[in-house]
């Protein structure tokens, strides 16, 4: 007994963890036969089904734009068409007509039933028309038994009136049904010494704030160029004047070296102009740069000219006592010092501008920040002024919560009354604009009301009465959307038949000028194709949408069930309709599955064979290497794959040039490859060549077969299941691939089916849940089968010590 | 017949070695240095297997050594040279490559001052009414010479495309013209007629300049270089107002012998040498610079040099990549240490509740639990990314984040923690059928008898599982933990479609994101252009990759003793 109720609890458990593992793949398929767009719907599920995304994606309907550009590409004449003869194009072009004139006709006979749903709809609303307006009085009333009606002492009573008017919430009107204003009037003097004050303060606050954040944020802009003229001026100064000025320390230093020297036994002819006067100028602009103040940062630069300043003055110092001004060494000194002025002066006569330009940054820059600093701390303190005020006065406004409530409750329950009596004048569906604003002046009080309604529960309650009420406001738009709909549209299908006419008559001589050479484009095509890509979108699919949604939405509002039938209808045609008329985008997925299944068919084929035949020796005989072999193919496989890539990528460029079906954006060059994947399955094999007893080969021999023979004729034959699951786990593995794919494939119409799937996820579609689940399902449910029928191999070989895992 | 046979089997031989040998040699020539060895010793190697009778069981093995060598080692010899090199994004061809580029483009042309201006004409063959790009150009010299510009001859082609052609003047009057008040208004030449298109100075053709700048004068003439007779070189250049003209044009580099000091040492050697200032390029880092008027390095081109280990050093020196890069590396390990864990443990238990003979229906739950696995991976975490942890419309968010719990959306993508969460549960979600169908095998082999003496020496269940049932599961599932350690930690394609790696580390210089594994790290370096590729660094890090899966997988082999089952 205790036994089987653990079982029985197992079992749920299990269930509902399986139900959770499994979610996501219920949402996949759900979500794949959802005809809303999923992603912005507000349900997980939806019993609008059908299965239009798989339509789309697998067998696309020729609808009518598609028609039209198909026979504009018969009377041009141009691909896919162009080697087609006259009477083909002719035959082909009265075909499409004819299809354009059926979408025309089934449009109309949609239209007609759902008109005639439309009518029922209407009658049902009509014989129904108290029953609804009754629930409608139903649910005020409900609400009007919910409120709080307990009246406050009087004091609180009327200065809350007060606050309420002076805010401008309520207006004399409004309430001088329940108070004498009077009395109100009275309160007015202990408002003023309540309220007034503060709420001026309040208004006074908010302005200064407004003011002194505009300053703010001016002076930070402001700051913000001074910020970056300094960044700009200080990376100079270490990237290029610094260095500089080390060279010129190091030239300085020489010369020094050479001056202190005064060895003058070789004499020399020196012509000295006006180097001391130029090397004096330097010493200027030294002293100037000496002056300039800098910031911290800048500490190694200062000292660095406060050293030059030093050297230069020592040089000069030297240089007029120099006592021999006659000798080799004087010269050289000189030839040097010239050398210097012509680097240096140029550079440090920037430097001073540059640096005095600098420290005027520095100087605006401290200023300004110090502006910045006054001005935001002034902010703050408004700012938390401000804070303590609107606390102070919303804590007083607290107090008289009841009072509102009461205010309020009085305003709503007239509200109520007055409803009633306004619907019960009405009748449906006539009155159905006249009800709609009854149902939301109503809303509106009720949220006045709800305001000083602390109690959330009661919030939720009311609100759902409320909510109850709806059908009113949808039911309003759906019957005006779809009248603007059912017009428009006709007149749109008329339009459209006429300009068909035009075309089936033009159509056969357009092809036979366009056989002759003379393209034209029909004109009436011409113009047919804005009017069923921009006007059919703009007048009539949003109308069409819209009715769709709110007859989806009535379904489930309307307070009496009956008329879910008709309204199902017309959402159903109406889909079928935009299916006609809309523009589709075109899809690959065909294409995309077939191309993955040619490249992983071709790649487990070879890689199979291959493996087949290097696993042979492996299991059977004895060599030099094959424990490493085996060990080395195994570590290779640990090298990251994707990074083959950076080498093949360059390889396939280079190769596609040559022999264009293995270059780059090519099925071919992605095979090739794959095909380099080859040692995953190598050990599968080998494992299974052990098992077969190697006497039948032994006898063979002996008969006078080769190794070859017995391997080709015995080993081979016998191995044929392991080789169909290799086949079978290396398709799957390859289709399953994506990254290599991304890498290669460039052209949407050469992707395989992993590297689409991952487009639909992406981008333009990635709201598009609809077609995306679709696709994601068609490719999972084969792979999934394929799996699970091959559980017992996939387990075998991935527990033998393979490395996948 | 048999002799027959053998001697058609040579001659196939003898042509597969030559055709190899030729495909080596033409890689060698084209830069394909590594791939044309890697040819050579596949040759050598197969002539050897099929020579040698004692190699006989490695002739079974040479289709696969093909696919190996060519596929698998050529990629991996190629990496491990890229790794010292800087090759990437601004270092993308060879030196010599550069080097003909930077004398060659037309980019790297000027007009000089005294440049001789010609006046042109063009004329263009109709299709009907419409202009095609077949066309003519009269040339005009200074002196009202008519010449007409001659078949262009390709000098310099780049992924075939001309990059620089050639033509000469031919003299006018080799061609019939039709004149009207002697101006010419047709040339014809082989029965087709030329009509008098374009010219900037005739302002009543200024209709056709359009086609003429677009079909024919960029495209095609401004990569055409026309010598005149007395060899000057003249294009098509934009001038100031915006109208195409016949230049004399010089090119701002040419080669010229200099002497540069070179590692302390004076040399002379051919350098790049600017036309305009004639000072020689300079050569830094795999990049040529110029100098502009003030003297300042501008990077003109960059080719693809060794750099040494620098890749390597720079991992761990250099703080805007070492930091994320640490990180990376930890979040690696903890992402394949927290997935082997938790499908470990949710595989462990459904395996010890479907262990349980008396359970109807359990072949049921398991093929059910184990579906996660059987769907292509892609498809189920592109299914979570973008279903369930789309930050607006996913419907984590939007039915049980917003919905039940009234809470704040969570930023599934752009909040690092909740990334990583993100990865961790579709990770789990994947893995642990895997790890419970292991488990299953596992504890079927467990015999009973253990579990009967057991409970009569009075063990509790507590004590049997943790000291009967875990001790002998660890013994064979071990191994395949470590296993599935090494699948995870190179397990791209979940981070890659499902964060894309992101959120992005700020402060880097790499695009290193928060959920990156080094593996994705190393993608988006060398594959996403982003911020423009990194092969030298990726193949680095890929490199150090190999190391650590290798290892991991090695010290596996030894436990598990794989090794020891090849011997058998």
């Amino acid at each position: 007994m205790i036994v089987k109720r653990r079982n029985w609890l197992t079992h749920i458990i299990l269930i509902a963890l399986v139900v959770i593992i499994l979610f996501p793949v219920v949402w996949v398929i759900s979500t794949s036969l959802r005809r809303d767009n999923a992603a912005f719907s507000t349900k997980l599920f939806s019993s609008r089904v059908s299965i239009q995304n798989y339509k789309d994606l697998l067998f696309p309907e020729q609808n009518v734009l598609r028609l039209m550009k198909d026979i504009e590409a018969i009377t041009t004449n141009t691909m896919p068409y162009s080697e087609k003869s006259f009477e083909e194009l002719v035959s082909k072009f009265d075909r499409d007509i004819k299809r354009l004139k059926d979408y025309s006709n089934e449009t109309k006979m949609l239209i007609e039933k759902t008109d005639e749903e439309y009518q029922t709809i209407q009658g049902f609303i009509e014989d129904n028309s108290e029953e609804l307006l009754n629930s409608l009085k139903e649910n005020a009333g409900l609400i009007g038994e919910k409120l709080d009606v307990k009246k406050p002492d009087d004091s609180k009573l009327y200065l809350a009136l007060n606050v309420l008017l002076k805010e401008g919430i309520v207006k004399e009107k409004d309430i001088d049904d329940f108070f004498d204003l009077q009395i109100v009037k009275d309160y007015e003097e202990e408002w003023k010494n309540n309220f007034e004050t503060l709420a001026l303060n309040i208004e006074n606050k908010q302005q200064n704030i407004k003011v002194l954040e505009d300053e703010v944020n001016s002076l930070k802009k402001e700051l913000e160029e001074y910020q970056k003229e300094y960044t700009r001026i200080s990376s100079i100064i270490r990237s290029s004047i610094l260095p500089q000025f080390e060279s010129f320390e190091k030239s300085l230093n020489t010369v020094l070296d050479i001056l202190n020297s005064n060895d003058g036994s070789v004499r020399a002819i020196v012509s000295e102009s006006n180097e001391k006067l130029e090397f004096e100028k330097i010493l200027g602009y030294l002293e100037e740069l000496n002056k300039v103040k800098l910031t911290d940062e800048f500490s190694e630069f200062s000292e660095k000219i406060s050293n030059l300043n030093k050297l230069a003055n020592e040089v000069l110092n030297l240089w007029e006592n120099y006592p021999e001004k006659y000798t080799s060494k004087y010269a050289d000194f000189l030839s040097i010092i010239r050398l210097f002025i012509l680097k240096a002066s140029k550079q440090l006569k920037e430097s001073v501008d540059l640096m005095n330009n600098f420290s005027n940054v520095v100087e605006n820059y401290l200023e300004l920040s110090n502006l910045i600093n006054v001005a935001t701390k002034k902010l703050e303190k408004e700012k938390l002024e401000y804070e303590t005020l609107k606390v102070k006065y919303d804590e007083k406004v607290a107090e008289l919560v009841d009072a509102n409530r009461y205010v309020f409750s009085l305003i709503l329950k007239d509200d109520i009354l007055s409803f009633n009596e306004k619907i019960s004048k009405y009748t449906l569906p006539k009155d159905i604009n006249k009800t709609y604003f009854a149902v939301k002046a109503l809303g509106r009080s009720l949220n006045d009301y709800l305001v000083y309604v602390d109690d959330e529960n009661l919030k939720k309650e009311l609100r759902a009465y409320l909510r109850k009420m709806d059908w009113a406001e949808t039911y309003k738009n759906f019957k005006k959307r779809y009248e603007r709909f059912s017009k428009d549209f006709k007149v749109f299908v008329e339009e459209f038949d006429n300009y068909v006419k035009n075309i089936e008559e033009i159509g056969p001589n357009a092809i036979s000028s366009a056989k002759n050479g003379i393209k034209i484009r029909i004109t009436a095509l011409v113009q047919l194709f804005p009017k069923i890509q921009s006007d059919y979108p703009a007048k009539i699919a949003s109308n069409l949408s819209l009715v769709s949604k709110y007859s989806a939405d009535l379904i489930d509002q309307l307070p009496i069930k009956g008329a879910k039938e008709s309204l199902k209808m017309m959402d159903k045609n109406l889909f079928r309709i935009d299916q006609i008329w809309k523009e589709k985008t075109e899809h690959h997925l065909i294409r995309w599955i077939m191309n993955s299944v040619i490249v992983a068919g071709l790649v487990a084929v070879i890689t199979t064979l291959v493996n087949a035949l290097a696993a042979y020796p492996f299991s059977r005989m004895r060599f030099k290497g094959r424990k490493y072999g085996i060990m080395s193919l195994l570590l290779i496989q640990m090298f990251p794959a994707i990074m083959y890539m950076v080498a093949l990528y360059g390889f396939l460029s280079f190769i596609g040039r040559y022999i264009p079906i293995l270059g780059l954006n090519t099925l071919g060059g992605l095979i090739f490859v794959y095909l380099g994947g080859i040692a995953f399955n190598m050990y599968l094999i080998k494992g299974f060549y052990d098992t077969i007893p190697s006497s039948l080969e032994e006898a063979a021999m002996i008969d006078g077969a080769t190794r070859w023979q017995t391997f080709w004729r015995i080993v081979l034959p016998l191995a044929s299941p392991i080789l169909a699951v290799v086949i079978i786990l290396s398709f799957m593995g390859t289709f399953n691939e994506f990254v290599l794919a991304r890498i290669i494939l460039q052209d949407v119409d050469k992707y395989t089916y992993a590297v689409g799937l991952w487009t639909f996820s992406t981008g333009p579609f990635e709201t598009e849940w609809g077609l995306f689940s679709a696709a994601a399902l068609i490719g999972m449910a084969p792979m999934v089968i394929l799996f699970l029928s091959m559980q017992k191999y996939l387990v075998g070989g991935l527990t033998k010590g393979s490395v996948k895992g | 017949m048999k002799k027959f046979l053998k001697i058609v089997g040579w001659i196939l031989l003898a042509l597969f070695n030559a055709f190899s040998v030729w495909g080596a040699l033409f890689l060698f020539q084209k830069g394909f240095y590594e791939l044309s060895v890697t040819f050579f010793v596949l040759i050598v190697l197969i002539d050897y297997f099929i020579f040698n009778r004692k190699s006989y069981p490695f002739r079974y093995m040479i289709p696969a050594m093909i696919l190996l060598f060519i596929l698998v080692l050529y990629p991996i010899i190629f990496t491990i040279k890229t790794a010292f090199t800087n090759y990437g994004t601004g270092h993308i061809m060879t030196r010599q490559e550069v080097v003909d580029r930077l004398l060659t483009d037309p980019v790297y042309t000027y007009v000089p001052k005294d440049a001789k201006e010609y006046k042109y004409e063009v004329f263009v063959r109709f299709d009907g009414i419409e202009p095609t790009e077949d066309f003519k150009l009269l040339v005009i010299t200074q002196n009202g010479e008519e010449y007409v510009m001659g078949d262009i001859k390709s000098v310099r082609m780049q992924a075939g495309q001309m990059l620089l052609g050639e033509a000469d003047l031919e003299d006018v009057s080799t061609y019939d013209l039709i004149r009207e008040d002697g101006k010419i208004i047709a040339i014809i030449e082989d029965g087709k007629t030329y009509n008098y298109f374009y010219s900037p100075e005739d302002p009543d053709t200024a209709l056709n300049e359009v086609f003429f700048k677009s079909k024919i004068g960029f495209p095609i003439l401004s990569k055409v270089e026309i010598i005149d007779l007395e060899g000057n070189r003249l294009s098509m250049r934009f001038s100031d107002d915006g109208t195409l003209r016949l230049k004399s044009i010089r090119h701002l580099y040419r080669l010229s012998l200099a002497e540069v000091i070179e590692k302390g040492k004076n040399v002379i050697k051919t350098v790049l040498v600017n036309d305009i200032t004639n000072k020689p390029l300079l050569e830094e880092n795999g990049t040529f610079y110029d100098f502009d008027e003030s003297g300042e390095k501008v990077p003109i081109m960059g080719y693809i040099s060794y750099v040494g280990s620098t890749n390597f050093v720079k991992i761990f020196t250099d703080p805007t990549i070492s930091g994320p890069f640490t990180k990376i590396f930890l979040w690696n390990f903890t992402y394949a240490a927290l997935s082997v864990l938790f499908t470990f443990a949710i595989g462990l238990s459904f395996a010890l509740v479907l262990n349980n003979s008396a359970l109807k229906g359990r072949s049921v739950y398991r093929t059910l639990l184990i579906i996660p696995w059987a769907i292509p991976a892609f498809i189920s975490v592109l299914i979570w990314r973008n279903g369930f942890f789309n930050e607006t419309y996913g419907i984590i968010n939007k039915f049980i984040v917003n919905g039940i719990l009234n809470k704040e959306s969570i930023q599934w993508m752009t909040n690092p923690f909740w990334a990583k969460v993100a990865v961790l549960v579709v990770n789990t979600w994947l893995g642990f059928p895997y790890m419970m169908t292991v488990s299953l095998g596992a504890l079927q082999s467990i015999p009973d008898e253990l579990y009967e003496a057991a409970s009569i020496d009075g063990a509790s269940r507590y004590q049997s599982f943790w000291k009967i049932t875990f001790p002998l599961l660890m013994t064979t599932v071990a191994p395949l933990l470590v296993g599935s350690f090494a699948f995870n930690f190179n397990n791209f394609v979940n981070i890659y479609l499902l964060t894309g790696g992101g959120p992005a580390i700020p402060n880097t210089s790499t695009p290193a994101g928060a959920t990156d594994i080094l593996i994705s790290y190393t993608y988006k370096l060398a594959f996403e252009a982003g911020r423009g590729q990194d092969f030298g660094f990726a193949s680095a890090i890929s490199i150090l990759i190999f190391f650590i899966v290798a290892g991991i997988s090695f010290v596996n082999f030894r436990i598990s003793g794989s090794f020891e089952e090849v011997n058998r």
